[in-house]
């Protein structure tokens, strides 16, 4: 009976002690299955940016190191065609600067809990490697960065003084470089938080952001939310200048729009976005502003030319200064210069800021040489409200040389010469040089008005050659220059009609 | 004083300067938030050098910094390049007041952080990188867009050398790195309010 009774409690105790195991396995199973479950978190692994490359290069072969590297560390990925296809289905060009509202994507379209962009910094793949990479991980529940590490390593950090195993390849600096990169990085991540900003907006367009008292102003706004039609819909209204505009859908659903007339009052009105959703949570943010210009500019001109007469002339070039009396931004600027038949031969304007000078070198906008005459410039220019300004300046074009008229009379004893001036621009001066048959210098006169006559003390013997060469430059700059090889031939040519040769090249020696 | 005490004296102070640890220069124009500073937006910086790339590394490692004393929520850059496309404002350009008084509207941060990268200088030798950076970080209010604060830190990598090569910083990320820890630590130190622990 004792026996039997011993016997039961022994059972009765190896029930007991096998129950408790069973709970401690149970417990020890509990536990690991949390922890299991609490570090099964899915990350989005992105290709990396290669900042060493250009502003938007891609490192494919070091994007996949790092795969494998965080597979080794136990981490779950997103298949990299998942990620792929994502970038593409969302448009995304430019890696490594997701929006809150593309991190918020990744949650809903690939599952993601966390968000891991990488960065190349530096890479350098010589004997004497170097790498750097930033990593930055994103939680998709309210987008924030949870952590970051920027890591460095180059050749020289590894070297020792024996020179083994000193790295002389980028492979052989993978070893320490990512077990110091990941070091840091949690293995859970709480996924809890609020986002710092709710207000997805996708784009804001204001227009025109600069206008004048009474003109319309309008504003359209897409919401990355509005796309999502299971997302909860906010009350959107646009506050400009203590006013409030309820936004509406355009025609195609597409943007959230309103308009409202401008103030007569001058200045910069910010716009408000105020989104009261379902739940009664409201937030604003200022989307943009617009300005109301209630001052026409005014333009001047100031031409640097020659001033003759109350005139001005220019044969080469002709410098136009605008001037902005009230400096102001300007949106575009257009000259025109006009001929005498009230046409316009140069157009030419540009969008932006205004040109500090304008030179006009007499030629037309279709490149060819403008005839002389007079012309007419105007110059305009709209400021950003498209108020506009014009100012008008009448020029001489005067591109011609002087045309030296010489005419050779005979006496007994003498020679005269007569030379005018067939141009009317004024001379600025002029200088004839006479030579006879054996080189020798008979005469240098120069003088700084025409018409003149020249006497030389010569033979008028018709057979006796006498050589001139002859400079004129007027007040613009514009010069002539005449080598009449026998002004005796002049002389009769000009009675018998018979032609003469006069070289307009320079031909005298220094 | 005698000319030998005199001497020993100005000796002993060029010592002393040789000594010194250069530090972020701190301009305090305006307090920081009365709120703190937790949230910070960081702008794209001004590349004043034709360093490739530099502005965009140095964004990247402030920002990376920041978020890894994790003591600051700071805004991711996407959302601050989205902004800057919707006010067309160009990446390498600084905004103006009313430009960040409108970007702090939509994200509400307490601070913005942009700034000026001035110099950026990195040259190969055997052995060894010659490095050398000097840039200036401003902080703005983040609702008004005012500047509060102007940083001004230059640091030479061979100024973190101890014996042989050891601690000699051989790249520009590695210099970048150890300056934005500088700069921070330096704005704790001065009184900048993180988020609450």
């Amino acid at each position: 009976m004792a026996g039997q009774l011993s016997t039961r409690k022994v059972r009765a105790k190896d029930q007991k002690s096998v129950l408790l195991r069973v709970l401690c396995l149970s417990l020890l199973i509990a536990i690991f299955s949390c922890a299991g479950i609490a570090s099964a978190q899915s990350i989005a692994f992105f290709p990396l940016l290669d900042l060493s490359i250009d502003p938007n290069g891609i490192n494919s072969q070091l994007t996949e190191k790092v795969r494998q590297e965080l597979l080794k560390r136990g981490k779950i990925l997103i298949p990299a065609e998942e990620v792929m296809h994502f970038l593409v289905r969302n448009r995304i060009r430019s890696l490594g600067k997701l929006t809150s509202y593309q991190t918020s994507l990744i949650r809903k379209e690939l599952g993601a809990d966390l968000v891991l962009q990488s960065t190349v910094c530096q890479i350098e793949e010589s004997d004497t490697p170097l790498l750097s990479l930033n990593l930055q991980l994103s939680r998709t529940s309210d987008e924030r960065i949870v952590w970051a590490q920027t890591e460095h390593l180059y050749y020289s950090d590894m070297i020792s003084f024996l020179g083994i195993e000193d790295p002389h390849k980028l492979e052989d600096l993978y070893e320490p470089f990512f077990t110091s990169l990941f070091a840091t990085m949690p293995e859970h991540v709480d996924l809890g938080g609020e986002p710092l900003s709710n207000l997805d907006i996708d784009t804001v367009i204001i227009s025109p952001q600069y206008l004048r008292p009474g003109e319309n102003v309008s504003c359209k706004i897409k919401m990355h939310n509005l796309l999502d039609e299971e997302a909860p819909q906010p009350q959107l209204i646009v506050q400009a200048n203590g006013q409030e505009h309820p936004l509406i859908p355009d025609e195609e659903g597409y943007y959230l729009q309103t308009s409202w007339p401008a103030v007569e009052d001058a200045g910069t009105f910010l716009i408000t976005l105020k989104a009261t959703w379902p739940s009664g949570i409201s937030q604003e943010g200022i989307v943009g502003s617009y300005s109301i210009d209630v001052e026409k500019p005014t333009v001047k001109l100031h031409l640097i030319g020659t001033e003759l007469d109350g005139e001005i002339l220019f044969s080469d070039k002709l410098i136009i200064i605008p001037k902005l009396l009230e400096p102001e931004p300007i949106s575009r600027w257009e000259i025109t210069v006009i001929d005498e038949e009230e046409e316009a031969i140069v157009l030419m304007g540009a969008s932006g800021l205004m040109p500090r000078r304008i030179t006009w070198q007499g030629k037309t906008s279709l490149g060819g040489i403008a005839p002389a005459g007079n012309y007419w410039i105007t110059f305009t220019v709209w400021d950003r409200a498209q108020r506009e300004s014009s100012a008008e300046a009448k020029v001489q074009f005067r591109p011609e040389p002087p045309l030296i008229v010489v005419d050779v009379n005979q006496d007994l004893d003498r020679v005269l010469v007569d030379l005018d001036n067939t141009i009317d621009t004024p001379i600025y001066f002029w200088w004839a040089k006479f030579f006879g048959e054996d080189g020798e210098l008979l005469k240098l006169v120069q003088g700084t008005e025409l018409p003149v006559t020249i006497e030389l003390d010569s033979s008028p013997d018709p057979e006796y050659k006498i050589q001139c060469l002859l400079t004129a430059r007027d007040i613009l700059g514009n010069q002539s220059q005449q080598n009449i090889a026998n002004l005796f031939q002049l002389s009769e040519s000009g009675a018998d009609g018979e032609e003469f040769s006069i070289e307009t090249e320079w031909v005298e020696e220094f | 004083m005698k000319y030998w005490t005199r001497l020993s004296l100005i000796f002993f102070l060029f010592l002393l300067a040789g000594c010194a640890k250069e530090v972020p220069i701190i301009q305090k124009l305006a307090p920081l938030p009365a709120q703190g500073s937790c949230k910070i937006a960081v702008l794209p910086l001004i590349n004043k050098i034709s360093f490739p790339q530099g502005g965009a590394i140095v964004n990247k490692i402030l920002l990376s910094e920041l978020v890894a004393t994790g003591r600051f929520q700071v805004f991711p850059e996407g959302d601050i390049l989205e902004i800057y496309q919707q006010l067309l404002i160009y990446p390498l350009q600084q905004p103006n007041r009313e430009q960040l008084e409108m970007i702090g509207g939509r994200l509400t941060p307490d601070l913005f952080l942009g700034g000026t990268i001035l110099k950026m200088y990195e040259k190969k030798h055997a052995d060894y990188v010659d490095t050398e950076i000097t840039f200036v970080l401003d902080l703005y209010d983040g609702k008004s867009g005012q500047l509060l604060w102007s940083t001004y830190h230059r640091r030479l990598g061979s100024e973190y050398q101890q014996i042989m090569h050891l601690g000699r910083i051989n790249s520009i990320t590695a210099l970048a790195r150890r300056m934005s820890q500088e700069i921070i630590a330096d704005w704790l130190e001065q009184g900048m309010i993180p988020c609450p622990e």
